[in-house]
């Protein structure tokens, strides 16, 4: 297993080109110069070579000219660009996996005895090689990588890792080791769009966003899903909902699955019968599949967590060996069930399709995580979506098939099950269950199942979430040294708002009507200093005892506080508003009014600095106390 | 030559050595390296990828089209084989691979030979499942529900399979209009034999009703048809089938001898005997065409008997039937004498034969069965004509006697009389 990278340690070449940026960038049209100069020892004469040569750079650099544009459309155009490139990868990915298995282990469905042992094997031995000496930042399942290149590398991946995972995974996934395309592809997306932010120059903000649209690029045109993979780059890599870098996702992931419809085919990925209830009751089955689905996905990240485990503490030199000794073990399991071999998409719509007893089909889910815990610790490299989603499917349709020997009055389609089954490992394993939902969707294109699956993955979120804290990703990347933001652990943390911090209105609060010398006469022996003042139109400001005095003695004492108080605007906040927004606001005044959001002149509180400070305080005091 | 020491483009001073100055020595060229030249150029290596990407999948298509097809043809070759296990691996693999590569037609063909593996290696179950969920995304499809009827029926589901017979005769056959004309009527064809298999016969002859009126402008239908109604006791409709395919084809031997039968049975037997003649003369010259009918199968010789047969009856009858409109008198005596010699003659043989008691004539007829000979007893009747009928009766009484104790009659002429005689017989009662 390759050494963790520490936090904050730049790759070597990341920091060159984000640092030639800043000064290619600066580059004038104005600088051009005259093509039509003569050249040393010329003077006087041109020939026609030279002349066409001048006229060619001229029309080139005005058509240069013609697209200079703002950065933010420029960024809009690159992403489509990443789209449309990360979608033509992955089609050729997907080909290369496909042509990989038919010349390894041939066309038909149940190859030979021998070759599916030998084959994981060889392949095994030659990936690691590659792996190890040709191209070691490939291993992995590409997620965790590119949210590492986001946080921590500025966005950098470098292509030759695109180049790099295309060969391997198409070689382990066509082998037969038990690997999905899915998270590959992500990785690829994000490294296309890595290497085109270098090439043009992006800032070093852009060049860290331009990774994330790359990923949502690759993953939408491996799932032929955009919405999905939308969802899922923000929920996994990103981390964080933000509309700045919202539109280029988007606008990637539909450029990208343009491109693999067009050569590839718009059909869903699998296709059931529309789906209608049968009996309200149908839905406790589906709660059972939650049930099902989370244990199933506590045990596949238990497993995973276990192989790999016992795997990082062998020897070094085992590391040529381990894909090898997965192949073989993964094979032999093979030549029983070849099911459990590769992607397996076409088990799954087998498996839709009733083709399988439901013992069949719950050994092949088992078996299908041990498969895969064996191929991802072994450090071949491929994706845990498809494996996932076929556990998924398989227990679905199991629990499908018995609600239709017991039930079957309370039966839907058996392909709705095992579509929900997928969902529900989604949402169970990878945690992601937002995107679990319109996953189901978009690979089926069936709107009608989105009850059963929003109750199944619920079930499943929550059995998954109370008996494993963290979710796989994060767990692999803690244990490669990484420590990077997890969006789930981010919606447990509480956000602080004013009304956490705020305290009540006390003291003499003035009007802006009100005249200087009423006001100077309430002072009294009044403490507070500043006062605050309320106009009419909702505006709040401060105004001290001394000027207040002072304006009395200057015989302003007949004028009303706004003629005499200085324009400036105290910044009001509401109490729904985060202690973060307060912070920014409050600058040097010594407290800011909290208003209702009904009438900016109802006061309901005041919140100062060391109120904010407090709130901080009192909170972490509290999370500390809940962890011990 | 002397160079001038400022540069006239920068303002620079030409370093001592240099010709020209730095600005005009070399183009720069940091253009290359702008954003918008880059630019320019992914987007026109995209396009040169879109080239490489298209001719990579166009053969990727083309290699999975090519795999289907050929798992496909092994697929059916171990199924006409017997080898139903390897068949379906096989049909599996070609599922597979057309996916997404074949037109909808054809991958439907592929799942039904896959269904029809299953149920050959005795996987019932799954492959009614299989079927129920290709009925799921298209209820109307007629070839599956086609399968379903055929697999129900067998299971012995007999409500579901007549559902499903229904639903492939009204359901979407993908073929030219032709064919599904045709196709709908073989898919009657089988309800109506399972019907009557089943001894639905009332629904049988509601499916042969629906039938007739749906047959596409084809003699060798309507005559195929004519033959079922006759089968199924449906003489007046089956000559109405064997009429319009005449109509279509006034030369088609098998409407010609179904007509004949028909007028046969309904007791037309002036048109009978015309149909009859057509189609023996027809048959004759079919035979004299040079290598026609050489692969005739003994069914045909059969029913040219059977044709010959109906034409000997009735002509018989026409020659014997005293009832005939437009007779006088001596002639239906004539003609009910030469009946009672016949039955006579039978009653006597069947006598001998098996021991039973002849019937005996009653008083009133004995002036003509005892009569001395058969000139007088014809004068005599048809002097007493009003006996006619008691005559005919003791006649079918004679002749029912033998049928019932010695068989049916050989011959055309004791045929002819037990026809008349049932006529007679079901005209009084």
């Amino acid at each position: 297993m390759s050494e963790p990278q520490r936090p904050n340690e730049r790759s070597p070449e990341a920091e060159p080109w984000s640092a030639r940026n800043a000064e290619q960038s600066q580059v004038k049209t104005e600088d051009v110069p005259d093509w039509s100069a003569e050249l040393p020892g010329e003077r006087g004469k041109s020939t026609f070579a030279q002349r066409l040569k001048a006229v060619v750079l001229e029309a080139l650099e005005r058509a240069r000219a013609g697209l200079s544009m703002r950065e933010d459309n420029f960024f809009l155009l690159l992403s489509v660009i990443i789209g449309l490139y990360a979608g033509l990868a992955v089609v050729c990915f997907r080909i290369a996996i496909d042509y990989t298995r038919l010349w390894l282990l041939g066309s038909g469905i149940n190859p030979g005895p021998i070759r599916v042992v030998l084959v994981p094997t060889v392949a095994g031995l030659l990936l690691a090689f590659i792996v190890l000496r040709i191209f070691p930042r490939v291993k992995g399942s590409g997620v965790t990588q590119t949210k590492s290149a986001v946080y921590i590398y500025d966005g950098y991946i470098s292509f030759d890792t695109v180049i790099g995972k295309f060969l391997t995974c198409a070689l382990a996934i066509g082998s037969g080791q038990s690997l999905g395309p899915e998270d590959p592809s992500l990785q690829m997306g994000a490294g296309i769009a890595s290497a085109l932010g270098r090439r043009l120059h992006l800032s070093r903000e852009k060049g860290r966003l331009i990774a994330p649209v790359g990923a949502a690029a690759g993953l939408a045109a491996a799932f032929n899903a955009p919405i999905t993979a939308v969802l899922f780059v923000i929920e996994e890599v990103i981390g964080t909902w933000s509309a700045g870098i919202l539109g280029a996702v988007v606008l990637a992931a539909v450029a990208a699955v343009v491109v693999m419809r067009l050569f590839l085919g718009a059909q869903p990925l699998f296709q059931i019968p529309p789906y209608s209830m049968a009996h309200p009751t149908e839905l406790l089955s589906y709660a059972a599949l939650g049930v099902l689905g989370g244990i199933m996905s506590l045990i596949f990240v238990k497993l995973l967590r276990w192989v790999r485990a016992r795997t990082r503490r062998l020897p070094r030199w085992t590391l040529y060996l381990q894909p090898a000794l997965a192949g073989m073990m993964i094979g032999g399991i093979g030549l029983k069930f070849p099911q459990i071999m590769g992607a397996g998409y076409e088990y799954m719509d087998q498996a839709m399709h009733g083709q399988f007893l439901w013992r069949t089909l719950v050994a092949l889910a088992l078996l299908k995580v041990l498969a895969t815990s064996l191929s991802i610790s072994s450090g071949a490299p491929g994706g845990m979506f498809a494996p996932a989603l076929f556990v998924g499917a398989m227990v679905g349709a199991a629990v499908g098939t018995l609600q239709h020997q017991f039930f079957p009055g309370a039966a839907g389609p058996l392909g709705a099950y095992a579509l929900v089954g997928m969902g529900t490992l989604f949402a169970g394993f990878l945690r992601a269950p937002m995107t679990s939902v319109f996953m189901v969707l978009e690979v089926s294109g069936n709107y009608s199942i989105i009850v059963p699956v929003i109750i199944s993955n619920a079930i499943a979120y929550v059995i998954g979430r109370r008996f494993q804290q963290t979710a796989i990703f994060d767990l692999m990347t803690r244990e490669e040294g990484l420590d990077l933001p997890s969006m789930e652990e981010g919606r447990e943390q509480t956000t602080l708002l004013v009304e956490n911090a705020m305290r009540k209105p006390a003291g003499l609060i003035l009007k802006a009507s009100d005249l200087v010398a009423d006001a100077y006469s309430r002072l009294g022996d009044m403490t507070e200093d500043p006062l605050l003042v309320s106009y009419d139109t909702g505006r709040w400001t401060l105004v001290h005892k001394s000027a207040l005095q002072d304006a009395a003695r200057a015989g302003k004492g007949g004028q009303p506080l706004s003629q005499v108080l200085p324009s400036g605007r105290l910044p009001r906040l509401h109490p729904d508003q985060s202690l973060d927004l307060a912070l920014r606001l409050i600058r040097d005044a010594p407290f800011l009014p909290v208003v209702h959001r009904a009438d900016a002149r109802h006061l309901v509180g005041l919140l100062s600095l060391d109120d904010i400070l407090a709130a901080y305080r009192r909170a972490s005091i509290i999370k500390s106390g809940a962890v011990e | 030559m002397e160079f001038s020491q400022v540069c006239p483009k920068c303002g620079r001073t030409i370093p001592q050595g240099q010709i020209v100055c730095h600005c005009s020595m070399r183009p720069r060229r940091y253009w290359l390296h702008s954003r918008e030249t880059i630019l320019l150029l992914c987007v026109l290596g995209l396009v040169v990828a879109f080239g490489i990407t298209g001719f990579a999948a166009q053969l990727y298509h083309g290699r999975r089209a090519e795999l289907a097809r050929s798992w496909f043809d092994r697929g059916n070759a171990e199924l006409k084989a017997g080898r139903a296990a390897a068949a379906l691996s096989d049909f599996r693999a070609a599922l597979v691979y057309a996916q997404r590569e074949l037109s909808r037609d054809e991958q439907q063909q592929y799942e039904l030979n896959f269904v029809r593996a299953l149920i050959a290696t005795g996987n019932s179950d799954a492959a009614r499942s299989y079927l129920l969920d290709m009925w799921d995304r298209a209820p109307g499809n007629s070839p599956v529900n086609l399968e379903l009827a055929h697999l129900t029926a067998r299971m012995g589901n007999d409500a579901d399979a007549k559902r499903y017979y229904n639903g492939a005769i009204l359901g979407v056959w993908d073929q030219d209009a032709g064919d599904v004309l045709r196709r709908r009527l073989d898919v009657r064809l089988e309800l109506y034999h399972y019907l009557m298999d089943r001894g639905e016969k009332t629904e049988a002859q509601a499916v042969l009703l629906a039938m007739a009126t749906a047959i596409p402008p084809d003699p060798a239908l309507h005559a195929q048809v004519g033959q079922l109604m006759l089968q199924a006791g449906q003489p007046q409709q089956a000559l109405q089938q064997f009429q319009q395919a005449l109509r279509l084809d006034s030369r088609n031997y098998e409407a010609m001898a179904g007509a004949g039968e028909a007028d046969f049975q309904l007791g037309n037997d002036r048109d009978a005997v015309r149909y009859l003649e057509n189609a023996i003369r027809e048959d004759a010259q079919q035979k004299r065409r040079p290598g026609a009918r050489a692969n005739d199968s003994g069914s045909r010789e059969t029913e040219q008997a059977h044709v010959v047969e109906n034409l000997a009856i009735a002509q018989a009858t026409l020659a014997l039937d005293p009832s005939r409109l437009g007779l006088d008198p001596r002639e239906r005596a004539r003609r009910a004498i030469r009946d009672y010699d016949a039955a006579v003659i039978r009653i006597e043989s069947c006598a001998k034969e098996h021991g039973i008691a002849l019937p005996e004539p009653s008083r009133n007829l004995t002036p003509f069965t005892d009569a001395a000979s058969d000139e007088l007893a014809e004068v005599t009747l048809a002097r007493h004509i009003e006996q006619l009928d008691p005559l005919m009766e003791f006649i079918f009484e004679m002749e029912s006697a033998a049928t019932e104790n010695c068989g049916p009659p050989a011959d055309a002429t004791n045929a002819a009389i037990v026809r008349i005689g049932t006529r007679t017989h079901a005209s009084h009662t």
